[in-house]
Order: C-alpha cells, then structure tokens, then sequence
C-alpha cells in the first residue's frame, strides 16, 4: 500500500519550547486515523507540518511522496483548520464553488453541499452562519477538490454530544470510502468510535499507536469491581498478590482492581473467601487506558530540552 | 497564476455586497457633488486657458475621492483581519497561489473605483450639464481609473503593516488625510501656501490633477504621472516587503 504521511525523527521547536520531540510515524492510504491527545500535546503542529504551514526544525515530512507545499499546490489535500476564518459578504454555495474551482478535479458544487450538510443554508451569507453551521462549510471546503488526504483538526470542536455524533456519520459517510482521513481530536470516545487506528501523541512524542482495542488491552484488560463488605480491613493490602492483577484502587469501600486476566483475579477472590457484593466485571474503557498511557509519558523531559 | 480569475471575482462580489463600501464610495461621493455644487453655485476656478467652472472642478474632485475611497478602504482593514482570521491561513491549504491573493485584491480594489468615479460624473454632466468632447470623458474617467493604482497599492500596504485594529483607524486616518490634504474637499486654490505646499507632495492632489487637466483639455501633465508612479513604487516595494516577511512567518 501507498504511504499517504512519513514522519521521520521529526523535531518542532518554537524557540525554548519543544512542540514536537522527535516524532516518526508513517500512515498508509485509506486508513482513517486519529491524532489523539490533551491540548497542547502537539496534534495542531504535527497537521501544520503535513500542510506545510510550518517547517520542521529538524527531521523529514513526507507527504504523498513528496514535499508538503507541492502536494497542497497540487489539490490533492484537503483540510478542516481549527480557525479557518470565513471572508463574510459571501454566500455559502458562493464561498464553495470558489474553493472549488481552485482545483483541478474538483467534487461537483451540489455533491458538496449536500454531503457536507450545507445544503438547508446554502443561501445563507457566511457571517450569519451558527458555529455549526460554519464548521460543515469548512468541511465542504476541506472536500472541495475530492483529496487523496484529508485533515480534519478537531472538527467537532463546539458540537454538543448529539451533533458531534451526526457529524461524524456525515463525515465518515462523505469522506470515506478509500481516501485517507487524519483527525486530531481530545475527545476518546471519538476517536475510539471512528477510527481504524489511534495515534497517542503526549508532550510531543507518540505514546502509542493502534486500534482502539489494541490500546485498551495494552493499557491493561479488564476491570473488576465490587463493594467491600469489611472496609478498612487489613486483607485489602493482599489483593495486589492475586492472579493477573496489576493495580487496585479502594475508594471507600468501593474496589477497582486492573486485571490481565479477570477470570483467574475472580476465581482468586471467592477462593479467598473475599466478603464482596455488586461485582462488575468489564473492558477497561479507552479512558483508563489512555491515562495510563499518557502518564507514561515522563514529564519535564520532553518538554525542553 | 492559479486561481487569480476566480479569486478576483470574489473579492469584486464582496466588495460590491458590503453596505459601509457603497456608503462611503458611491453615496458620499455623489452626496457631497451635488451639496456642495448646490451651495456654492457657478463659480469659476482659476483663471486663463486652464480656468474651469466649480461644477466641473468639484465634479473631478469628488470622483477623485470616490476613486481614493474605493481603492485605499477596500483592502486595507479587510486585509488585516483576514490575516488574523485565519482566511488567509485557510487559502494557504487550497492550491491558490499566495501571490494571487495578493494580486487579485490589487486588482480588485482598482476594478471597484469605476463605478464611484463614473457615478459622479455622470451627476456632472446631468445636472450640472459639465460639457465635453468623447475624447474628455473618455481621458478624465480613464486618468482616474489608473491613477487609483497607487492607492489600491497603499490599501494592501497597510493591510500587511498593520494588525486589525490599527488598520482600521490607521486606513481612516490616511484616507481622510490624503482626500482634505490633497484638495479634493477644499479647492487647492483656496487653500493657505502651507496648506498647497502639503498638498503638492501627495499623491491625491496629483491624482485629482489628472482629472483637473483632462476637463480643462490640457494635456494631463507629465508631473502629475511620473509622483503617481513614483508613489506607487515605492508602495509596491513596501507592500512586497511585508509581503515577503508575513510569507516567511510562519502559520500558525
């Protein structure tokens, strides 16, 4: 398969401080793929990079096999910018076609409209637009030339739960299908409910890559957790020597212990003769995992250097 | 260069959509010609072969300040804030060349000054019935189309040189400065010395002068042309300079 992106010991810095610390990672054509990090963690720099916004400090970018700038002078990349400005005096179908005709195989005008949901205020001057309504133009405009390679940072940005879940079909529906897609997001859920493989970025290092379920069973199974009966008891301390587990956390009576292996930790438990009640047993959920990940990461270190 | 026709259509679309532009371009303009020409009456100006009526100076005068309007105010605060709003960062991930931006706002400032300019002397020659061969108002709306060039230059000079807010007070201050220093709201002639000597160095009094020989059918004066061109020179360097430097900052 053909590589869309290629990161080869990239460095960003922006004068003492280090934005990205030395970052490679390569994405393959049609694959749909997440930029997962906190604010701050390097997700917008990395999508500068690929647009050729920005120069790396040191390190090679590599975009459809070539430089950055000659692939986005070339129409074959799209991009949803967090802070795209629309010019206001123009409509919206205007504003499009505009975008489009910059490219040289465009998407036809009524295809974008209405496949990016723009069609209900098409009419509609850009400067009386909701934020939502801003931000599936910005999407009908990043689709404009039908790219190869589309960058999505932090699109539903401003969304509530609802619209942030409909856009996402809209733009799986719209977008997908063979092209490749990179999104920086902070929200996990979205992340892990889109895409086919998830990049962990943390003080501008990658801190892990895979799928959804890979990252989960990387950061450590499953989760069992039930009421103690004796809080405070003494044989709370010897729960950390049963099989498979890796971490317990007492929260009043609550328990929450880590498990490799959560049918041998059970089969432990009732052995013990542990006085437990209301046992859940279940996935660590994409959050746990994510903070386990992110903890990792060694702070200070990365930061300056 | 790619996408300049189209990028030229829709900064003229634009322009032409935004209320504050026709306000201050086409309405103001034709207002202050027809109030002014209304209270003053058919006074002469001047004297000897380049002597010419109020109705005809004024009518020049206002067309000139329509012109300076239009090719200073459609660029300059528009610019800025594009810059800071990220617009131009968007344009920057399409294939549209930077210069092309750059070009069609030039060039799109100069497309929207005929309409003010024409406007005006239409009011001229119905109302107050200016006279004059084809050959005149051909050469008078010709001198100052072109002559506006200097001043859509400046407008995106000022675009780059200033941030937002500066830009827009700032673009205020210089066009109000250029249109009351340069006579096209008071007559040059009946300004003190100091005033004429200030006048003299701007290119607003030699843009207005195009205007002042073509309907007094002198020649439109070799003077005149070569501080426009050598303002818009020096404009040009300017702009591209700061071009250059917001080209080589980096977007964030």
């Amino acid at each position: 398969m053909d590589e869309a992106v290629r990161f080869e010991g990239v460095v960003k810095r922006f004068g003492e401080t280090v934005a990205l610390a030395g970052v490679d990672l390569t994405l393959r054509s049609g694959q749909m793929v997440a930029l997962l990090g906190p604010n701050g963690a390097g997700k917008t720099t990395a999508v500068s990079l690929m647009l050729g916004l920005r120069q790396a400090t040191s390190g090679t970018v590599r975009v459809l096999g070539g430089d950055p700038g000659a692939a986005v002078r070339a129409g074959r990349v799209g991009a949803m910018l967090q802070t795209g400005g629309l010019p206001p005096g123009l409509r919206v179908s205007e504003l499009v076609n505009f975008v489009r005709r910059l490219y040289p195989r465009p998407r036809p005008l009524r295809d974008l409209l209405e496949g990016a949901g723009c069609a209900p205020f098409a009419d509609r001057l850009v400067e009386r637009l909701s934020g939502g309504q801003a931000q599936r133009v910005r999407f009908a405009m990043a689709m404009a030339g039908d790219p190869e390679l589309l960058f999505l940072d932090e699109p539903t940005t401003g969304f509530d739960v609802e619209a942030r879940r409909r856009f996402w079909a809209e733009i799986r529906a719209f977008a997908g299908g063979g092209r490749t897609v990179l999104f920086a997001t902070h929200y996990l859920e979205e992340a892990d409910a889109v895409a086919d493989r998830i990049v962990v970025v943390q003080r501008g290092r990658i801190v892990a890559d895979g799928t959804g379920a890979a990252l989960k069973a990387a950061a450590g199974g499953r989760v069992v957790r039930f009421e103690w009966l004796h809080a405070g008891d003494a044989g709370l301390r010897s729960l950390e020597g049963l099989p498979g587990v890796d971490t317990v956390d007492v929260d009043g009576a609550r328990v929450r212990i880590r498990t490799a292996d959560s049918d041998a930790t059970v089969r432990a438990l009732c052995a013990a003769g542990v006085p437990f009640r209301d046992m859940e047993i279940g996935g660590g959920d994409l959050e746990s995992a994510f903070l386990a990940l992110v903890g990792e990461a060694p702070a200070g270190e990365a930061v300056v250097r | 260069m790619s996408g300049l026709g189209a990028y030229l259509v829709l900064e003229i679309r634009r322009t032409v959509r935004n209320p504050r532009f026709l306000l201050f371009t086409v309405a103001f303009p034709l207002g202050f010609y027809l109030l002014f020409t209304m209270l003053y009456g058919d006074t002469s100006m001047g004297s000897g072969p380049g002597a010419i009526a109020f109705s005809a100076y004024y009518m020049v005068a206002m067309a000139a300040y329509g012109g300076l309007s239009a090719a200073l105010n459609s660029n300059a605060s528009r610019l800025a804030a594009e810059r800071a709003g990220g617009w131009s960062r968007q344009l920057r991930v399409t294939p549209l060349a930077p210069a092309a931006y750059v070009l069609g706002k030039t060039i799109g400032a100069v497309g929207v000054v005929l309409p003010s300019i024409v406007l005006v002397c239409l009011a001229g020659a119905v109302v107050h019935h200016v006279s004059g061969s084809a050959a005149t108002w051909i050469a008078l709306v010709a001198a100052l189309w072109i002559g506006s060039i200097p001043f859509a230059v400046l407008g995106v000079l000022l675009g780059y040189a200033l941030d937002t807010e500066s830009a827009q007070s700032g673009g205020m201050i210089v066009f109000f400065a250029l249109s009351i220093l340069g006579g096209l709201w008071f007559p040059y002639q009946i300004m003190p010395h100091w005033m004429q000597d200030i006048a003299r160095v701007l290119p607003s009094y030699h843009y207005a002068a195009l205007g002042w020989n073509a309907v007094a059918h002198q020649a439109l004066g070799w003077r005149h042309i070569a501080v426009l061109l050598a303002y818009t020179a020096v404009f040009g360097l300017w702009a591209a300079r700061r071009y250059r430097r917001d080209e080589a900052r980096e977007y964030a």
